[in-house]
C-alpha cells in the first residue's frame, strides 16, 4: 500500500499512458491508407502499353523516393516467387514534371530492375497512373487475361511493413487458382501527387 | 547452568549471524540493483540514441508528390524513444535500487522492443530485441521482474497481434494464436534465465552467510586481541612506571642526602636559638639571620620534594601542556644535582640562558623522565672514571629546541648503538638497570614528533633530542 501511495507510482502510471499513448498514435499512422482514384476496371485503351494477354498483368505504381516502395517490392519478389510465370509484371515510377531525367534513380529502382518478368518505367507527370486511378505509391492492379480488373490496392499491410498481408495473399490466390480472396486493399504510402497536381487530376 | 548459558550462548551468535547475514544479503542486492538500474540508464539512453539513427537512416522523409517532409518516424523515434527512455532514467538518478525502477526498465525495454519493430519495418531481425531485453530484466536476478517483463511481453503481443499484427511480428503475421507461439519462445528462455536467477539468489545468500560467520569469528577474535592488548598495555605501563621508579630509586641516596644537610642546618639553627633563648641573649639581627636559613632551607627541601613528586607521578593519560624550559629542567637538575655533587660529578647547566625562558608544548612528566633516565645512564657510565663530568646544552633551532647531553665517557660503541635503543637491552650488571630506559624514551620522543638520537661526532657520550616547541598533529 506504501508503494501504492508513492508518487512514483502515480508519475509511472502516466508515463506508461503517454508510452502507449504515443506506440498507439504511431501505429494509427502506420496504418492510415491512402488516397484512391477511380481504379480502371478494365485494361485501359489510351496508354502506350499492351497488356500480355496469356497471363495475369500486374501494374505497380510506386514514387522512387518513398520509404515504402522497397516493402513494397520485397513482397512483389515473394509473390513473383510464388506465381512463378504466371504474371507479367510493369512497374511505373512517379516521374514529376520539371524535374531532371534521373529524378527516379536509387535503391527502390535498382531493386525494381532486379525483379524477374518485370518491365520498369518512369511515368512522366503520373499521367499513366491517372490512367489507371492509382494515387498512393504502393497501388497494385491486377487484370486477367482478360483485361478485367481481379485486384486493386496494396501489397504491404501498413506503411513501409514487410511481411505477409492480404494483398499479396489475394492476388496469389487468384493467379495460381483463380480464385480471389479480396479484390479491395487499402493502399499504404506516400502521395503520388501534390496538392496541386491532386486537384487537376480530380477536374 | 553452564551447559544452559553456553546453549543461549550458542543461540545469540545464530541470531546474530543470522542478522548479519540478512543485512549482507540485503547490502549486496540492493548494490546488485543500483548497478544494473546503472547498466539500464546506460542502455536506455544509447537506445533512444538507436531509435533516432534507425530512423533517419531507413525512413528519413515521406513524399507527396516531388515535395519531400520530415517522415514521422523520426519524431515517432525522438518523442517516443524520449519518453521511454527519460522516466526511468530520472527514477534511476533519484533513487539508484528502488524496486519501481526495475519494472519501469522493464516496461521501457518491452515498449522499445515494439517501437525498433516499427521504425525498422518489421525486420525480423528486430525480434531479438525482445530475447536480449529479456536477458538484461535476469540480471536483477528477480523471478518476480523476470515474469512481469514475460507478461509484459506476452500481452503486448498478444494485444497488437489482434489489432495490428504487423508492428508485433513483423513478418510472420500469418495467424492469430501467432502471440500463443512467441510467448512459448518467451517461456522457454524465461525457464533458463529463470533457473539462473533462482541461483544467483542462493549464491548470494551463501556468500552472506559464510561473511557473516566470518566477520562474526573477526569480531570474536577482536574481543580477545583487545582483551590481551589490554593486558599487555597494562603490563607495559607497570614497567614504564616500574622503570622510573628504577630511575629515581637509582637518584634517591642523593635526595635522602640532599634532605638530611638541610635538616641537620634547621635543627642546629633551631638549637642555637633555643639556647640563646635560654640565656635570654636575643639579638634580632641574630635571629632572622637564623629563621632567613631555616626558611631558605625548607625551601630548598620542598623544591627537591616537589620535583620528586612530579617525576614520581602516574603518566598514563597525561595531556600536553605549555611548559618553560627552565620550570622543566628545575625538576630535573633538583632530583639529580646532589647526587652527583656527592659523588663528585660535576653536573654544568646553564639555567641563567635565556634559551630557557622559551616554553614547549609537552608531556612535562614524561620529557623530565627522559632526562632522568639520561642522567642516570651517564652516572652509571661515568661513575668510575677519573674524569667526571655532565653537561647539559640547549640550543634554539627555530621550530624545535635542541637538547644535547654530554658526559665524559668515550661514547657508545658503534655495534651496541642500535641495541641500546631496544627493549631490555642493557650494559649494566643485572640488578641495577631495567634495560628499559633509552627505548621508552625514543618513545616519548616520537609521540611528541621529535627526534633523539646519538651524536657520534663528538668524541664524548652525547646524546640528541630534538622536540618540536608546538605539538604536531598526529
Amino acid at each position: 500500500m506504501k508503494f501504492m501511495k508513492d508518487i512514483n507510482f502515480l508519475m509511472a502510471v502516466i508515463w506508461l499512458v503517454l508510452c502507449l499513448a504515443g506506440l498507439s498514435a504511431l501505429n494509427w499512422y502506420k496504418l492510415l491508407p491512402g488516397p484512391v482514384g477511380k481504379i480502371s476496371v478494365f485494361w485501359p485503351h489510351n496508354i502506350p502499353l499492351e497488356r500480355d494477354r496469356s497471363v495475369y498483368n500486374l501494374v505497380l505504381f510506386a514514387h522512387p523516393k518513398c520509404e515504402c516502395t522497397h516493402a513494397s517490392l520485397i513482397e512483389l519478389e515473394k509473390l513473383l516467387i510464388e506465381t512463378k510465370k504466371k504474371m507479367k509484371v510493369v512497374i511505373f515510377f512517379y516521374h514529376p514534371k520539371g524535374t531532371e531525367p534521373g529524378w527516379t534513380s536509387g535503391d527502390s529502382k535498382d531493386l525494381s530492375l532486379k525483379l524477374k518478368m518485370t518491365e520498369v518505367y518512369d511515368d512522366r507527370g503520373g499521367e499513366i497512373a491517372r490512367r489507371f486511378g492509382a494515387m498512393t505509391s504502393g497501388q497494385v492492379m491486377v487484370y486477367n487475361p482478360d483485361g478485367k480488373l481481379v485486384f486493386a490496392g496494396g501489397i504491404t499491410e501498413s506503411r513501409g511493413h514487410i511481411g505477409s498481408n492480404p494483398g499479396t495473399r489475394s492476388i496469389a490466390s487468384v493467379v495460381t487458382k483463380g480464385v480471389p480472396i479480396i479484390s479491395n486493399q487499402n493502399t499504404f504510402g506516400c502521395l503520388l501527387f501534390s496538392e496541386q497536381e491532386m486537384k487537376e487530376y480530380q477536374r | 547452568m553452564v551447559g544452559s548459558n553456553s546453549l543461549v550462548g550458542l543461540d545469540e551468535i545464530q541470531l546474530k549471524i543470522s542478522q548479519n547475514s540478512k543485512k549482507l544479503f540485503f547490502d549486496s542486492y540492493k548494490q546488485l540493483c543500483i548497478d544494473n538500474d546503472r547498466v539500464f540508464a546506460v542502455l536506455l539512453g544509447l537506445q533512444w540514441i538507436a531509435a533516432i539513427v534507425v530512423a533517419v537512416v531507413i525512413s528519413p522523409k515521406t513524399w507527396i508528390g516531388a515535395q519531400d517532409l520530415v517522415n514521422v518516424h523520426i519524431y515517432a523515434a525522438a518523442i517516443i524513444g524520449g519518453l521511454l527512455s527519460i522516466f526511468p532514467i530520472y527514477l534511476i538518478w533519484k533513487n539508484p535500487g528502488a524496486e519501481i525502477n526495475r519494472y519501469a526498465n522493464v516496461i521501457a525495454q518491452g515498449l522499445y522492443s515494439a517501437l525498433f519493430i516499427h521504425l525498422s519495418g518489421g525486420r525480423i531481425e528486430t525480434h531479438f530485441h525482445v530475447f536480449g531485453s529479456l536477458a538484461f530484466f535476469a540480471f536483477y536476478r528477480d523471478i518476480k521482474v523476470l515474469l512481469v517483463g514475460s507478461i509484459i511481453v506476452t500481452v503486448d503481443h498478444l494485444i497488437r497481434g489482434i489489432w495490428f499484427p504487423q508492428s508485433a511480428f513483423g513478418v510472420l503475421a500469418q495467424a492469430d494464436w501467432k502471440w500463443v507461439e512467441h510467448a512459448a519462445w518467451v517461456m522457454f528462455e524465461d525457464f533458463f534465465l529463470g533457473y539462473t536467477c533462482i541461483r544467483g539468489i542462493k549464491e548470494m545468500k551463501l556468500v552472506a552467510q559464510k561473511t557473516a560467520e566470518v566477520m562474526m569469528q573477526h569480531e570474536h577474535a577482536e574481543e580477545i586481541i583487545k582483551k590481551r592488548t589490554d593486558t599487555i598495555k597494562d603490563q607495559q605501563m607497570n614497567l614504564v612506571h616500574a622503570s622510573k621508579m628504577s630511575a629515581l630509586g637509582e637518584m634517591a641516596g642523593g635526595i635522602a642526602h640532599e634532605i638530611n644537610n638541610p635538616l641537620t642546618i634547621i635543627s642546629s639553627t633551631c638549637s642555637f636559638l633555643k639556647k640563646l633563648v635560654a640565656k635570654e641573649q636575643l639579638d634580632p639581627v641574630v635571629v632572622k639571620k637564623c629563621l632567613d636559613d631555616i626558611d631558605k632551607t625548607i625551601f630548598r627541601i620542598a623544591k627537591i620534594i616537589q620535583g620528586l613528586k612530579t617525576v614520581s607521578r602516574d603518566t598514563s593519560g597525561e595531556e600536553f601542556i605549555s611548559v618553560k624550559l627552565r620550570d622543566l629542567m628545575d625538576d630535573v637538575v633538583g632530583l639529580c644535582s646532589e647526587k652527583f655533587k656527592n659523588h663528585g660529578i660535576s653536573f654544568i647547566i646553564d639555567l641563567s640562558h635565556p634559551v630557557y625562558d622559551q616554553t614547549i608544548e609537552c608531556r612535562r612528566i614524561q620529557i623530565s623522565q627522559i632526562f632522568i633516565n639520561l642522567l642516570a645512564n651517564s652516572y652509571d657510565a661515568i661513575e668510575n672514571l677519573p674524569e667526571r663530568w655532565i653537561r647539559i646544552e640547549c640550543k634554539d633551532l627555530t621550530d624545535t629546541i635542541e637538547f644535547k647531553i654530554f658526559d665524559s665517557g668515550q661514547g657508545i660503541p658503534l655495534d651496541i648503538q642500535e641495541k641500546v635503543f631496544q627493549p631490555f637491552f642493557t650494559t649494566k650488571p643485572i640488578g641495577k638497570g631495567t634495560g628499559l630506559g633509552l627505548s621508552l624514551s625514543i618513545s616519548i620522543v616520537k609521540d611528541h614528533c621529535g627526534i633523539f638520537s646519538i651524536d657520534n661526532e663528538n668524541p664524548n657520550t652525547c646524546f640528541v633530542m630534538r622536540l618540536p616547541y608546538v605539538r604536531k598533529a598526529a
